[in-house]
């Protein structure tokens, strides 16, 4: 399901909506789904992002694109277990992003994306 | 989806099923790859948003909803279509096409307007809510009559399927059909596939695991479930050779509800006995969950062989009902022939019955108006039929007014959105003006607005069609639309394609109306002045009456003819109260006691009642009391067959006399006058010749100029098809099932004589009859300490039940009213104060050239007043011409009622004069040399 990891250009890169930076950062925390992002990405934003469903997939999709997430091979204890909640995690790539290696929204953002907290 | 949501133990809540479908704003792509995850993290939210807040959870999370999805899927889409461009031209092409230009400035625009809404959230709020509750209730009434009037019988191939009537001797063209006049049409007809007849409802006793329960059966014939198409979940449906001689075919099909409710979805069932009235049947199988009969509103829990109904009913063993043409009880329903169509039917069944008319005179020659011609017949299509004969144009005339109402709601919520918007351009006037001095196209800034009142109206469509579920369930039990809500649970409404499609088109339709007027106005202020920043731009185009103004006038005339509505259904209700009933409701109280259900016998039944009564008529303050099967009015009634003497009846004339059976007080106890004869008193027992009081009309009708005294009348029972009744006496006509019937004939049986397993008690005090209750309580418990108090409510409250929806309807409209007229009323107040704040150069000099308070009161008044004026004038216009919809519904009431007209339109004008008088006020208070400064 993964996409090879080789289609994105740093170009593409500096394209990516600045949302898609907080989420590589909630991602390098842990693996996470869907609601988990959100509520992750919501707390770090200290609410001033709208951050809905559309917006969440619009952008993981295009992350998974380019190789920064893949979906994760976790699942939640049964009883939370829903057919379609699947988890989302960094690829070796999207470690380097969140690590601030390689810059994502870089065009307008003047601090540096912050370092993983571990 | 039901499998999955099964699984996890609960169904989808309206919140998520509309999610779902708003994800189809996304493009097909898009939602393969990620509806279902978007699903569950919607689920998440909602489930969190609830836990966390409740109700106002819900709603903030439906606006964020809201501005998620267009934030995400119109940028998303039009991605989605910009690859699709993108395949075939090659991919460094220099020059864009006409259509990815326009594409850019659409995405352009979209930004722009959701930037602009995020940086007004006050504004888009209370935009985002105006919108909703219009188009929330538009949305909900549609989704009533979607229910109702457009979605198909749950049977195969619906279009083909039509019902039969036999025009009735006396009540109407929707009467039932004969069992040998079934089977002629059957035989005969090559416009028919089949033919079924069936016999609904049969009430029935059903006796199985645990206690007995009465429910709703239906008795057809053996092709009924072929010639609807319906096959059987589990086991198998009936067959022909399951309904050939009368009472021996003991077998019967369950619906799905009660196969589930009473028997656990046992698959076991097909091949158990159930036993119902006493007689046991064989299941055979159990009919489809969708499958709810071909009534709307009733829905039988069981079906049996039509050959089994005197099995059910002992009134059907007394005649031969298979042969008597003139006995006429049977429902018809029938599949066109390929290519055929329904009015082929039409003309053949007519044809038939003016065959069977020359053959059989005596029974199928002649009604009531026209005695010479055969009975008319009526083949409907069974959609209509299933809303019931002649109902449809009733509920199609209550949906009209329903659309009417929500329609002229949602047009006052646009107006008052459009003048919104309109004080808002007036404060972006400058940064209009600086695009259209850099060179921006007027077409451009149209489009822009319009881009901006359709995203608006969108997101408003999107939390109204949330809103739609709740006002629908607020409407249902309000019992509002009665034509409508006898067929609707709220559990049965559901939403699907076609509601969705209809409040989206609905929100851009909104849209554009609200968007276009300010859209236009603001696009052309005056430069120079709007640049320098100085109020003229808008004030010194010369005009006196503005785009506000027109609004404004708008507002005040769609709310006066809401008001107009509530005001009649208002004089209606009075009507209604007002109306002569035949018996003096004060002061009495009515309670319900079923002595079966106690297991009480016939004989400590009678002891009950007879101790009850004494007790009861000696407590203080009491001064009459009786026992009756019902009290009027009770809508429904009891009706039974009679034999009047010396009457000699048209054939097929409906001798189903309406009647009650009532104890010796009941006259007393309604202060009931007595016409002639005598009342009933304590030696009518059940040992003495039967008796029975009539009213005027029943005189009239069936012994006209006679004395009825001494008359006889033949009520037969099961089994004794001779019971005569002599007459004892005459009272006034009154109501009986309704407060609107007219006069009909009616009779009162004596209790003792027509033991009742359930009675109920009136008690008629001095004063507040509820002061006697717990003393009549305490005096039941020493009687059966079991037995409890059902329905305790005073007489007038029992009229009022009957009066509900007369009520219910006032309420309504008059509660929409109202707010039509607070937003009208604020729509005044703010065009008043704008007026005032842009002529407040000229009110200051007037009051430096003299001008006194009066003077500018008038002044701004004035305006006001002519605006309230122009709108109370065109709305008066328009209650005349609606007054046609409301017709139908009033009773006692004309539709052009002047006082109604006059008092709504002087009411109009007075909160138009307070709204404008307090800016009116504020301009007296013009410092004229503050004003002249300012220039």
């Amino acid at each position: 399901m993964v996409l090879s990891h080789a289609v994105v250009t740093s170009h593409e890169l500096t394209r990516m909506p600045p949302v898609a930076s907080v989420i590589a950062l909630v991602l390098s925390e842990a693996e996470r789904h869907g609601f988990e992002i959100m509520q992750a990405v919501q707390g770090r934003a200290r609410g001033s992002a709208i951050l809905g469903p559309g917006t969440l997939y619009r952008t993981l999709q295009e992350m998974r694109r380019m190789g920064i997430v893949e979906r994760g091979d976790r699942r939640p204890v049964a009883e939370l277990d829903g057919e379609d909640r699947q988890y989302y995690r960094l690829t070796p790539l999207g470690r380097r992003v969140a690590a601030g290696e390689v810059a994502v929204g870089s065009h307008h953002s003047d601090t540096p994306n912050g370092a993983p907290t571990p | 989806m039901t499998g999955e949501a099964n699984r996890s133990g609960c169904r989808p809540s309206t919140s998520e099923r509309v999610y779902g479908m708003l994800l189809f704003s996304y493009s097909p792509h898009f939602r393969r790859e990620a509806r279902g995850e978007m699903m569950e993290v919607f689920r998440d939210q909602h489930r969190y948003a609830r836990a966390q807040d409740g109700i106002s959870g819900v709603m903030r999370l439906w606006l964020r909803t809201g501005l998620d999805l267009l934030t995400s899927a119109v940028p998303e889409r039009l991605a989605a279509l910009r690859s699709a461009f993108r395949t075939s031209p090659p991919r460094h092409q220099p020059t864009r096409t006409g259509k990815g230009v326009m594409m850019e400035t659409l995405l352009q625009d979209v930004r722009y307007a959701v930037r602009t809404m995020v940086r007004y959230p006050g504004f888009t709020a209370v935009v985002t809510l105006t919108l909703a509750l219009g188009i929330g209730a538009n949305t909900a009434i549609f989704t009533l009559i979607n229910q109702v009037l457009l979605r198909p019988l749950p049977i195969a191939d619906p279009d083909e399927v039509v019902a039969l009537y036999t025009s009735d001797f006396s009540s109407g063209i929707y009467g039932s059909s004969s069992y040998p006049d079934y089977v002629d049409f059957r035989e005969q007809s090559d416009a028919f596939a089949d033919l079924a007849a069936f016999r609904q409802p049969a009430q029935l006793d059903l006796a199985s695991v645990g206690i007995a329960e009465q429910i709703n059966g239906a008795l057809v014939t053996g092709n009924y479930f072929s010639v609807l198409g319906v096959t059987a979940t589990l086991g198998r449906v009936f067959t022909p050779s399951d309904d050939v001689t009368p009472g021996a075919h003991p077998v019967a099909v369950l619906s799905y509800g009660l196969w589930q409710r009473r028997f656990g979805g046992e698959r076991s069932i097909v091949g158990q006995t159930v036993n119902l009235n006493g007689v046991p049947y064989a299941v055979v199988g159990v009919a489809p969950e969708a499958f709810t009969g071909t009534s709307l509103g009733s829905t039988p829990d069981i079906w049996l062989p039509l050959k089994m109904v005197g099995q059910t009913n002992p009134a059907f063993q007394q005649f031969p009902v298979f042969e008597m043409r003139g006995g006429r009880w049977l429902g018809v329903v029938g599949r066109l022939a390929p290519g055929a169509t329904i009015e082929q039917a039409q003309t053949e069944v007519t044809a038939i019955m003016q065959r069977l008319a020359a053959e059989y005179p005596q029974t199928n020659l002649g009604t009531l108006s026209q005695p010479d011609e055969p009975r008319p017949m009526t083949v409907l299509p069974a959609s209509e039929a299933a809303v019931g004969g002649g109902l449809m144009a009733r509920t199609v005339g209550r949906a009209r007014l329903l659309m009417a109402i929500v329609g002229l709601v949602l047009l006052i919520a646009c107006a008052n959105v459009a003048n919104l918007l309109l004080a808002r351009a007036q404060r972006r006037r400058q940064e209009v003006a600086i695009r259209i001095a850099i060179g921006a196209a007027r077409g451009r800034l149209i489009r822009q607005m319009l881009t901006e009142s359709a995203i608006l109206s969108l997101l408003g469509g999107s939390v109204g069609l949330a809103l739609a579920y709740w006002i629908g369930q607020l409407l249902v039990p309000l019992g509002l639309p009665s034509a409508i809500s006898r067929f609707v649970t709220v559990s049965e409404l559901t939403m699907d394609g076609r509601i969705f499609g209809f409040t989206l088109a609905v929100s851009l339709l909104t849209g554009l109306f609200f968007g276009a007027i300010p859209a236009l106005h603001a696009s052309r202020p005056s430069l120079v002045p709007t640049l320098h920043n100085t109020d003229e731009g808008i004030a010194a185009t010369g005009r006196r009456y503005g785009v506000r103004d027109v609004l404004v006038v708008l507002q005040v005339a769609s709310s006066l003819i809401l008001l107009i509505g509530a005001g009649l259904f208002v004089r209606s209700l009075q009507a209604a109260y007002g109306t002569e009933l035949g018996f003096n409701a004060d002061n009495v109280i009515l309670t319900t006691l079923n002595v079966g259900r106690q297991g009480m016998s016939q004989e400590q039944g009678e002891q009950f009642y007879r101790q009850l009564l004494e007790r009861t008529s000696t407590l203080p303050g009491v001064q009459a009391t009786s026992l009756a099967a019902f009290y009027p009015v009770q809508s429904g009634g009891r009706r039974r067959g009679a034999a009047v003497e010396g009457y000699q009846p048209d054939d097929g004339e409906d001798m189903e006399l309406n009647y009650n059976v009532v104890g010796p007080g009941f006259f007393r106890t309604l202060q009931m006058p007595l016409l002639t004869g005598r009342r009933f008193a304590e030696r009518d027992d059940a040992s003495a010749p039967r008796v029975v009081i009539v009213n005027e009309t029943f005189v009239e009708r069936y012994w006209p100029g006679e004395n009825p005294l001494g008359k006889r009348i033949n009520l037969p029972g099961p089994g004794a098809p001779e019971q005569w009744y002599e007459v004892i006496g005459v009272v006034p006509d009154g109501k009986y099932r309704s407060v609107r019937e007219g006069p009909i004939p009616y009779m009162y049986l004596a209790l003792p004589q027509a033991y009742q397993q359930a009675v109920t008690l009136a008690v008629r005090t001095a004063g507040d009859p509820t002061v006697i209750l717990p003393s009549i309580r305490s005096e039941v418990r020493s009687l059966s300490a079991t037995m409890p108090l059902v329905g305790v409510r005073t007489l007038s409250q029992h009229l009022g039940r009957a009066l509900a929806q007369e009520r219910t309807t006032a309420t309504m409209i008059g509660t929409l009213g109202l707010l039509a007229l607070l937003v009208a009323a604020v729509g005044i107040y703010g065009v008043m104060s704008y007026t005032v704040s842009q002529r407040t150069q000229e009110i200051g000099i007037r009051a430096a050239l003299g001008a006194g308070t009066g003077d500018v009161l008038r002044l701004v008044v004035g305006h006001g007043m002519r605006l309230a004026v122009v709108g109370v004038v065109i709305g008066v216009g328009g209650g005349f011409a609606l007054s046609r919809l409301v017709e139908s519904f009033l009773f006692g009431v004309s539709a052009t009622d002047p006082p109604t007209f006059v008092g709504v339109a002087a009411l109009l004008a007075v909160v138009a004069l307070l709204a404008s008088y307090i800016p009116a006020h504020r301009a007296t208070k013009v410092d004229p040399m503050l004003a002249l400064r300012y220039e």
